[in-house]
């Protein structure tokens, strides 16, 4: 029963992503046989170094979605983001049910609860790229240039986007 | 003293990040004895020692609720369920059924989209349905609940649902509860409520009482074992109607819930042995000749043996005057006692009609009376009488120590 009602509800919220998708945003199921592996595009948010790139990025829904989490990671490299692994796997709060937290530390930011969805995790994490939490880094060394040498960093990101876009 | 090694703490992370306590542990027990409990708390704080063997005496089954974040959520809708069960009125229940499907238009009314909570209302509309079924099977014992409970999915969506309803209600009737809360309603029912694997708190049970349980009929009370200063348990109602006089009670122990059975429910099941009893009137003429079987180390290697005994503030002595009618009936048995004799993880009798006039059992401040059951292995019947000396409070621990049942 689960995993069928993963799906509808999975179907539903790839259904309204694509009548009525956010700015910046499209994400939908690689292939329709499995709802459960989806990829996302999201657009670097404007004002940031990450303006003009776009990432993608892959979205694995457990089979018990919504009580738990997807999974979300970039794939092709080239995020340099302090709640970005270096493997690409996004750390961000709302992927992770309380007591669940791989860093230990205590958001009082926003948790997985079944209500949230894949279009509310799809705009934090845009909203991570334009600020990001180096409380709880996932990326040591980009926190560190984040804090510490910003315009190192941000260069860093500019040239990582020219990258990946084939500049 | 040294630090530990980058190796040593590299291994400490990876042990604590990987521990899943009690990981085997049923969503929710079958019932089980609170003799058990008070055992657990026989060398702890003289307090909670006391209080837990006042509940093992006023409520001698519960049920445990695995520790995962969603206890009290789990506990209150399986105590809903099982008393919808337990009344065995297919009528009540599908007018439970259409009240517990229309209060999703609450979420609606806090803007929540029919396709985010479908699913839960969904789920917890199955459970209705198995419940009616297991009505009209005639099915003997809550057991088909307690599975439906373990299937993980089902569960938590059900408790999803009154989640969702909880906070629902609670952003509806923000004056009932804002002044309770430390930090906005919004962002509470958000990091508190709405969020998986959050325990329940003061706040979110009395609100999930007041959407979800008080509509039904059914009370619900709390009894907190803890450190508090009264030494006597007092059960805290969480709705104050109770046109019924059915309840569904919680124990509350810091941090964590379960739910409780007093002893009226249990009491009609046919006794599986004879017992014979020794109560006397006459406590004094004990007390000069102590009798040789008191407390003596062969008696108390007889399995099956128990004492219970509750120690009322300021009421050392019992005496005849305080034992109940019913504790009195050779044929009225208390159910710790009787259920002494079943094993704990045996599937447990059917539960009757919980009995429409309702009477709490004895208050802690009544002296109840010590009964010693023992069942009976040969004609001439064993009579065992403790003395009451045995039954000042300091010795209380040592006694139930000494049980042999104890695991």
């Amino acid at each position: 029963m689960a995993s069928s009602v993963a799906q509808k509800r999975l179907f539903h919220e790839y259904k309204n992503l694509s009548t009525n998708p956010p700015e910046g945003i499209t994400a939908g199921p690689v292939s329709e046989d499995d709802m459960f592996y989806w990829e996302a595009l999201i657009e670097g948010p404007g004002g940031t170094p990450f303006e003009g790139g776009v990432f993608a990025a892959e979205l694995k829904f457990p089979k018990d979605y919504p009580l738990s989490p997807p999974t979300m990671k970039f794939v092709g490299g080239g995020v340099w983001h302090p709640n970005v692994y270096p493997n690409g796997t996004v750390c961000i709060s709302i992927l992770h049910p309380p007591g669940d937290d791989p860093n230990h530390y205590e958001h009082a930011s926003e948790r997985w609860s079944p209500i949230q969805s894949v279009e509310k995790i799809l705009i934090s994490v845009m909203s991570m790229l334009a600020e990001p939490n180096d409380e709880s880094p996932a990326n040591v060394e980009a926190a560190k240039m984040w804090r510490e040498r910003r315009a190192e960093y941000e260069q860093k990101v500019r040239d990582e986007v020219r990258k990946g876009l084939g500049l | 003293m040294d630090a530990l090694s980058p190796d040593k703490m590299e291994r400490f992370h990876k042990l604590s990040d990987d521990f899943e306590p009690h990981l085997h542990d049923p969503l929710v027990s079958t019932k089980q004895l609170s003799i058990s409990i008070a055992l657990d708390y026989a060398n702890a704080d003289p307090t909670l020692a006391t209080k837990a063997s006042m509940l093992a005496v006023a409520h001698p089954m519960n049920r445990i609720m695995k520790s995962d974040g969603n206890c009290g959520w789990r506990a209150v809708a399986f105590g809903y369920f099982e008393t919808l069960f337990a009344l065995r009125d297919p009528t009540r229940l599908q007018h439970e059924l259409i009240r517990i499907k229309s209060l999703s238009l609450l979420l609606g009314q806090v803007g929540q989209p029919e396709q985010l909570y479908g699913v839960f209302v969904d789920a917890t509309a199955d459970i209705f349905e198995r419940t009616f079924a297991a009505i009209q099977n005639g099915e003997r014992n809550e057991a088909f609940l307690v599975n439906a409970f373990n299937e993980e999915y089902n569960s938590n969506a059900v408790l999803t649902y009154f989640r969702l309803l909880t906070s629902a209600w609670m952003k509806l009737n923000p004056h009932s509860y804002h002044n309770f809360l430390s930090l906005p309603l919004e962002q509470y029912c958000a990091t508190h409520i709405e969020t998986a694997q959050t325990e329940i708190d003061e706040v979110g049970l009395q609100a999930l009482v007041d959407v979800v349980i008080e509509g039904s009929g059914f009370g619900l009370e709390v009894l907190r074992l803890d450190r508090g200063e009264d030494d006597v348990l007092t059960p805290d109602q969480l709705s104050p109607s109770r046109p019924s006089g059915i309840t569904i009670s919680l124990l509350c122990r810091p941090g964590h819930h379960d739910l409780l059975y007093p002893a009226d429910q249990t009491i009609h099941i046919t006794p599986v042995v004879n017992y014979q009893y020794a109560m006397s009137s006459n406590y004094s003429q004990w007390d000069q000749n102590a009798l040789s079987l008191d407390l003596d180390s062969h008696l108390m290697s007889i399995p099956n043996l128990t004492a219970d005994s509750v120690f009322g503030a300021g009421s050392p002595m019992f005496s005849m005057a305080s034992v109940s009618p019913a504790a009195a009936s050779p044929f009225r048995v208390s159910s710790a006692q009787e259920m002494m004799y079943q094993s704990p993880t045996q599937s447990h009798p059917p539960i009757p009609p919980i009995p429409l006039s309702f009477s709490m059992p004895t208050r802690p401040s009544v002296a109840l009376p010590l009964m010693i059951a023992l069942p009976s292995r040969s004609s001439d019947g064993l009579q065992i009488r403790l003395n009451p000396l045995v039954m000042k409070p300091n010795l209380s621990h040592s006694l139930l120590l000494s049980t042999p049942f104890k695991k």
